[in-house]
């Protein structure tokens, strides 16, 4: 039996209590603790969120949102990961476009009545975009009407999708004294990106974290370090300015297993009102291929044109994706969400930073110059310390 | 890397229609070495309707700028004795196309299996949890998976587009969709993960399908509409104003919905959609609205500015603000309400109606059928497959008042679990005569029972009998609800649930032949009698 | 192994209060389950609880010496029903437990349980209606044994089941009275001489029983706050492995509405969240949490990481759907727990509250650190009996502590490691 230890850890740039963090704002952690290993897939981010509308508190009529397919890690433009100090100091890695990854990652592995479970709850998901609305009002006691006071901030505990927390299964943990310490440092998205609704139209709508703090549990060190094998993820953007686009990308990474995308349109990511996490359609998909150099030949051999053939496919390229649990179905995909492009590598792990990784859409959409789409595409890079 | 590939079928024309059901394709000698548990058969079809529906005033006759939700259903029996009303169940599997399947090789046959649909069907429906079927975009018929009030969902088959933007709408369209049947639902041999041409030589997969039980139809009723409908305590808050249209002459008339009892929160419950086809009435003596059919050009968020008026109160509008406010607008030409500018008051409901094409209007093509391989050019396969197979046998048995049904069967060497059906003669779901009221059973096995009391039918022995069998069948259970999902399930039927009506065996393995024994009672005074299939499952290898 | 045989027992001893199974073969598979079944006309089992509200205590006894045993055993799988994934709720462990977990989305895109099956008045441990035990869920020493051999090594085995007889632990309706059925024992029986030959080597083993100990907490009044340290002797000397918390307000009849038929909520299986609660443990001295527990979010999440999944109703354990009031028509209509008929939001709303953690290490000396603040309180129910978070509560601390069996000459120890 191991013993093992909760830390709970403030940001090193921690502000004065009340105040909390905001938009732009950037959050760093240090990780440190002699003789002993970090547990892997143990690290976890604490707070409370106050949203305000003019500076008020959000009332019942207010139409101010978060994605509910992700809760709060819609607060977190991006995560960066480093070993700040010791043996094996190095930036691990740099994760852009973060919410969207999350709201990807949802969509291709939960149906959505998954969202039924503590783990998820305590991260202010929910089953629908209403629930992204209750899910940040202020939260009451259960006395009956009268007497009931709403003077609680809800409060949200995630689990952030780093490179820590997607160890995979067999990875040793992390011993601090052979590698070094651990910086964690993120970067708090926009207000109009974190939050939605009709109530933003004004640009009022804001929001301020309070009371973060990191946490993650350690285990004495054995004072061995086995391989430590982590899933992590390389962010190229591009865009769809006509019926076709040819996107040709250089990735800075070496073990790429597999390319998912998703897809918004330029307006709605810049929208005060829109959802800019979510998964759009790409307007009537005509045509899709893959292309990259390997040592052997293409994986698919042929040009898909089924929407539904894409969509399983990009349900299978990303990691935990499963196609009989997931909510990437028309009635979801109608509703501009839920749609997912992509391919794996078939099981491959190959190294694109010297090579290029091609795609080629076509489209039946005549609008599109008036209405381009952004393209987001996100390699799933395999670490091993 | 290994490659994916597509290999047509061997008939040449693709022509599918009436009842040409026979499909086959060849897995050419020394092409490579397969993995057939990633391989499927992909059938590319397409279901559209025509517009045929008497137009009064809006839109012409047949102008194909609609797009209708049309569906797949499969009719599990061609004709009578028939239950329609399981036309609407969703089948746990796409195999149910499947009828009968055969794959044979240079070195002989390596799987023959007749009633690949009942089987498959009655066995998945332990397999395959209702949200699995929900997810499976590559299916025939989807569930709901969004409660709307009649249940209905939207189907594959069409791009439906249901909110978009304002300026440049993305309009909806019919398209062809590929339903998937993975070898590995017909075959048990699907499982393996590589079989080598070079050792098998030409290997034949022929098919006998069930086309002739697919069939284009429609989601029918009152689609959503009465989620807007104004009920005693929750009125409809719609609002319908006139404004100018460019075009002058006639004006063009869009609504906001704003929410309603149920709060339309959320753009997938958006029960509309862009190119829907759709008729407007309001019956109010004084807001009268003559009931017009146009087609829905627009779906887009309310934004607070557009030619929509605003809450006004007093006006109808029984929750404050806007939120989850969707603006809908209709193809240009519609007339004026008689009176006044504002309808769909607390006690003027305003009624919007999905149009769908008549019946006869409506059909189906299924364009080509491929099988889609994993094929790696080269690999080291086992020189022999070890894997499983079912050994069927029908049994009819005559119709009798308060028969007990007590028949003994040969079980073959090497088997370890038995799937017994009791359907309809040649269906797939529909109970046979009686046997949806067979109160229990008992199973003897080389005369010895299997349980030293009768197994209550559905009861939780007949579960444990389950659960064993299918882990002998090599399948981890992911549902054991036994039953059939309805695809326009709601609270309201949820009593009409349909049961798989499949008894499961789990056999001891021998290398010699055993004797099965089966004793069904139906519940007092029903007449039982009808037809039972025996899957046998059994050790097999080449 | 190639050699099994199903075997259907019954019990030799049954009553209202008792059954008891005795196995006199050689050796069974450790995949031993019990058929339970309660009758009463129309009623629900207990939401939270199902089937296995009827089970007070449980035990696994050979040659009179208890190898393990569950106390209070329907609080204790009213969590296990909780310990699963929403999915596998609703597709298979509610056909099993009768339970009203595993929440889908209706029409009314409110979650709630569906289809949930009512007792009739007369049917036995076969029925559909009928529940399953699983023994290893409630008797962790079954899942160190694939083979159990009561021949030379585990003779004389029997399984003793106590039954609850009060009718709130059972049922989330009192309309009717229930009475309990024959129970069957399903089990496997081993014919394969080898296996049974291989399984009589056994010479010992180790594993995690469920323990249990509790605490009562006064109730507190409106504005005060209440903090209490208190030193639960349980555990001590003893190797725990992980804990739970879980609360219950007192007395048991204020969880029922009005008229006293009706649970509210999950009804005596409730967990109510409490206002400005926090909670820590110190364990040999030392507190477990640098600061104590007082987040719904961070509690949530580590009581996942501690136990794995917990299929918890959205609202579940928090105090409220935003700021929707008991007692008002709700707001928030979607995404939220199915309404009462009322419009008013869910009695479910704040009732699985629970706290889990990993203690891992012996324990000399364990106390519980707990405050709270009581909220001005007009009773939940609209009729002044329950203030859940003003109410006495009873807090029930489990615990996975490591146990031991030694054969030695025939001889069965069972003792802590």
């Amino acid at each position: 039996m191991t013993d093992i230890i909760y830390h709970s850890v403030k940001a090193s740039n921690d502000l004065s209590s009340g105040v909390g963090f905001s938009e732009f704002n950037t959050i760093d952690f240090n990780l440190v603790a002699a003789g002993r290993k970090l547990m892997v897939n143990s690290i976890r981010l604490c707070g409370q969120v106050s949203v305000q509308s003019a500076g008020a508190d959000l009332t019942a009529a207010s139409d101010v949102k978060i994605d509910h397919k992700i809760g709060a890690h819609g607060f977190f433009e991006s995560f960066q990961c480093e070993i700040s100090q010791g043996p094996k100091a190095q930036v691990l890695e740099n994760l852009a476009s973060y919410p969207r990854f999350v709201s990807m990652a949802d969509c291709v592995s939960r149906n959505e009545i998954d969202v039924c479970d503590a783990s998820l709850l305590s991260e202010l998901r929910g089953a629908t975009d209403a629930s992204g609305m209750t899910v940040i009002q202020n939260v009451g006691t259960l006395s009956a009407s009268a007497s009931a006071v709403h003077d609680a901030l809800p409060s949200f505990a995630i689990k952030p999708m780093l490179c820590f927390n997607r160890m995979v299964s067999g990875s040793d943990n992390y011993s601090f004294n052979a590698n070094g310490s651990i910086r964690i440092s993120c970067n708090l998205a926009r207000s109009a990106h974190a939050l939605y609704g009709q109530g933003c139209s004004d640009g009022t709508a804001t929001y301020s974290l309070q009371n973060v703090r990191l946490t993650y549990v350690s285990i004495p060190d054995d004072g061995k370090q086995g391989k430590m094998m982590m899933d992590s993820y390389a962010f190229i953007k591009s865009n769809m300015i006509s019926t076709q686009a040819n996107v040709q990308a250089r990735v800075p990474a070496r073990a790429v297993s597999a390319c998912s995308i998703s897809v918004v349109s330029q307006s709605n990511e810049t929208s005060l009102t829109n959802n800019s996490y979510a998964l759009e359609q790409l307007p009537q998909l005509d045509e899709l291929n893959f292309s990259f150099q390997d040592t052997l030949t293409n994986y698919i051999t042929y040009t898909i044109d089924d929407l539904q053939d894409a969509i399983t496919r990009g349900v299978k390229s990303f990691p935990g994706g499963d196609a009989l649990n997931n909510s990437c179905n028309p009635n979801q995909q109608s509703a501009q969400r839920g749609y997912i492009l992509g391919t794996d590598f078939d099981g491959q792990v190959i190294d694109l930073s010297g090579q290029k990784f091609g795609l080629n859409l076509k489209s039946l959409f005549n609008n599109m110059n008036n209405d381009p789409r952004l393209l987001f595409l996100y390699f799933h890079n395999q670490m091993i310390l | 890397m290994d490659s994916i590939v597509r290999i047509s079928s061997n008939q040449a024309t693709n022509d599918f229609s009436g009842n040409k059901n026979n499909v086959s394709f060849n897995l050419d000698s020394n092409s490579g070495v397969y993995d057939l548990s990633q391989s499927y058969v992909a059938i590319n079809v397409r279901v559209s309707g025509n517009e045929d529906s008497a137009l009064t005033t809006t839109g012409a006759v047949g102008d194909g700028s609609s797009v209708f939700n049309t569906m797949f259903q499969f009719n599990e029996l061609p004709s009578a004795p028939r239950a329609a009303a399981n036309a609407f169940l969703v089948p746990p599997t796409t195999a149910i196309l499947v009828r009968n399947a055969q794959m044979v090789c240079s070195k002989g046959p390596v799987e023959v299996l007749n009633r690949v649909d009942q089987l498959r069907t009655n066995e998945y429906v332990f397999m395959k949890s209702k949200q699995a079927l929900e997810s499976h975009s590559n299916g025939i018929i989807l569930p709901s998976s969004r409660r709307r009030d009649t249940g209905n969902s939207l189907q594959p088959y069409s791009e439906l587009v249901s909110v978009s933007d304002k300026a440049n709408p993305v309009a909806s369209q019919a398209k062809d969709h590929e339903i998937r049947i993975p070898l590995k639902e017909i075959f048990n041999v699907g499982n393996q993960k590589m079989y080598d041409t070079s050792i098998y030589q030409n290997t034949k997969i022929a098919l006998r399908m069930n086309f002739d039980l697919l069939s284009a139809a429609q989601q029918g009723g009152v689609m959503e509409t009465t989620r807007f409908l104004g009920i005693a305590t929750n009125p409809f808050n719609g609002e319908l104003r006139a404004h100018t249209n460019d075009s002058g002459g006639t004006v063009a008339l869009s609504t906001a919905l704003s929410e309603n009892f149920y709060n339309l929160f959320g753009n997938e419950t958006i029960p509309y959609w862009i190119g829907q086809k759709i008729t407007v009435s309001c019956a109010d003596a004084t807001h009268a609205v003559a009931a017009k059919i146009t087609t829905i050009t627009a779906l887009y968020p309310y934004d607070g500015v557009s030619d929509v008026g605003p809450y006004e109160a007093g006006k109808g509008f029984a929750v404050p603000g806007n939120r989850g406010r969707i603006v809908i607008e209709f193809d240009g030409v519609y007339d004026n309400p008689t009176t006044g500018t504002i309808v769909g008051t607390n006690a003027d409901p305003l009624i919007m109606k999905e149009t769908l094409p008549g019946t006869t209007t409506l059909t189906r093509s299924l364009n080509k059928i491929e099988l889609v391989c994993k094929r790696s050019a080269s690999g080291s396969a086992p020189a022999k497959l070890d894997y499983t197979k079912f050994i069927t046998e029908e049994d009819t048995f005559p119709v009798s008042a308060n028969a007990v049904l007590q028949r003994y069967y040969s079980i073959p060497p090497n088997c370890d679990a038995i799937v017994i059906t009791m359907v309809k003669g040649g269906g797939i779901f529909t109970a046979a005569a009686g046997s949806e009221a067979v109160k229990e059973y008992r199973v003897t096995i080389n005369g010895d029972d299997i349980s030293n009391r009768p197994i209550t039918m559905h009861g939780q022995l007949h579960k444990n009998l389950i659960a064993q069998s299918l882990n002998n069948l090599g399948h981890q259970q992911q549902s054991n609800l036994n039953e059939f999902l309805q695809f326009n399930f709601s609270t309201a039927n949820a009593s009409a649930l349909h049961k798989a009506n499949t008894i499961m065996i789990p056999v001891p393995l021998s290398a010699q032949t055993q004797q099965l024994g089966l004793e069904i009672v139906p519940v007092n005074g029903v007449t039982f009698g009808g037809q039972l299939t025996l899957f046998k499952h059994v050790m097999a290898s080449i | 192994m190639s050699l099994l045989k199903t075997v259907y027992l019954d019990p030799e001893l049954h009553s209202v209060s008792k059954s008891e199974f005795r196995l006199h073969g050689r050796a069974y598979l450790s995949d031993l389950k019990i058929l339970l079944n309660a009758s009463s006309a129309g009623n629900l089992y207990s939401e939270a609880a199902g089937v296995y509200g009827c089970i007070r205590h449980i035990r696994l006894l050979s040659n009179g010496v208890e190898l393990d045993s569950c106390r209070f055993a329907n609080y204790w799988m009213t969590f296990k029903n909780l310990n699963n994934s929403n999915k596998d709720n609703i597709n298979l462990r509610r056909k099993l437990t009768h339970s009203g977990l595993g929440y889908e989305f209706d029409e009314k895109m409110t979650f709630g349980a569906r289809a949930l099956q009512g007792q009739a008045a007369t049917t036995t441990a076969e029925s559909e209606t009928a529940g399953v035990l699983y023994l290893s869920e409630i008797l962790p020493v079954l899942n160190e044994l694939v083979i159990i051999n009561t021949e030379s090594v585990f003779p004389n085995l029997r399984i003793v089941i106590e039954y609850n007889n009060d009718d709130k632990l059972q049922k989330d309706n009192l309309t009717n009275a229930s009475t309990i059925s024959e129970p069957i024992l399903m089990c496997s029986e081993v014919l394969s001489d080898s296996d049974v030959a291989a399984s009589a080597k056994l010479d010992g083993l180790q594993w995690d029983t469920i323990e249990v100990d509790q605490v009562i907490i006064p109730a507190v009044t409106a504005t005060a706050t209440q903090h209490v340290i208190q030193k639960i002797n349980g555990f001590d000397n003893k190797l725990v492995s992980r804990m739970l918390l879980v609360k219950q307000t007192l007395p048991l009849t204020k969880n029922y509405l009005t008229g006293g038929i009706e649970s509210l909520g999950y009804g005596v299986y409730n967990s109510f969240v409490q206002y400005k609660e926090k909670i820590n443990f110190n364990i040999n001295s030392k507190p477990v949490f640098q600061t104590p527990l007082e987040e719904q979010g961070q509690k949530a999440q580590i009581l996942h990481d501690t136990w794995g999944k917990c299929n918890i109703l959205p609202y579940g354990n928090v105090s409220s759907q935003g700021l929707d009031k008991q007692g008002v028509v709700a707001t928030n209509k979607v995404g939220v727990p199915d309404l009462q008929p009322s419009g008013q939001p869910s009695y479910k709303i704040g009732t699985q509250d629970f706290v889990g953690f990993a203690c891992s290490k012996r324990v000399n000396n364990f106390e519980l650190d707990y405050s709270r603040v009581g909220p001005t309180d007009a009773g939940m129910d609209g009729s002044n009996t329950l203030k859940a978070q003003n109410d006495s509560l009873m807090i029930r601390l489990y615990a996975e502590v490591r146990k031991q069996i030694e054969i030695k000459n025939g001889k069965i120890l069972v003792s802590y490691a």
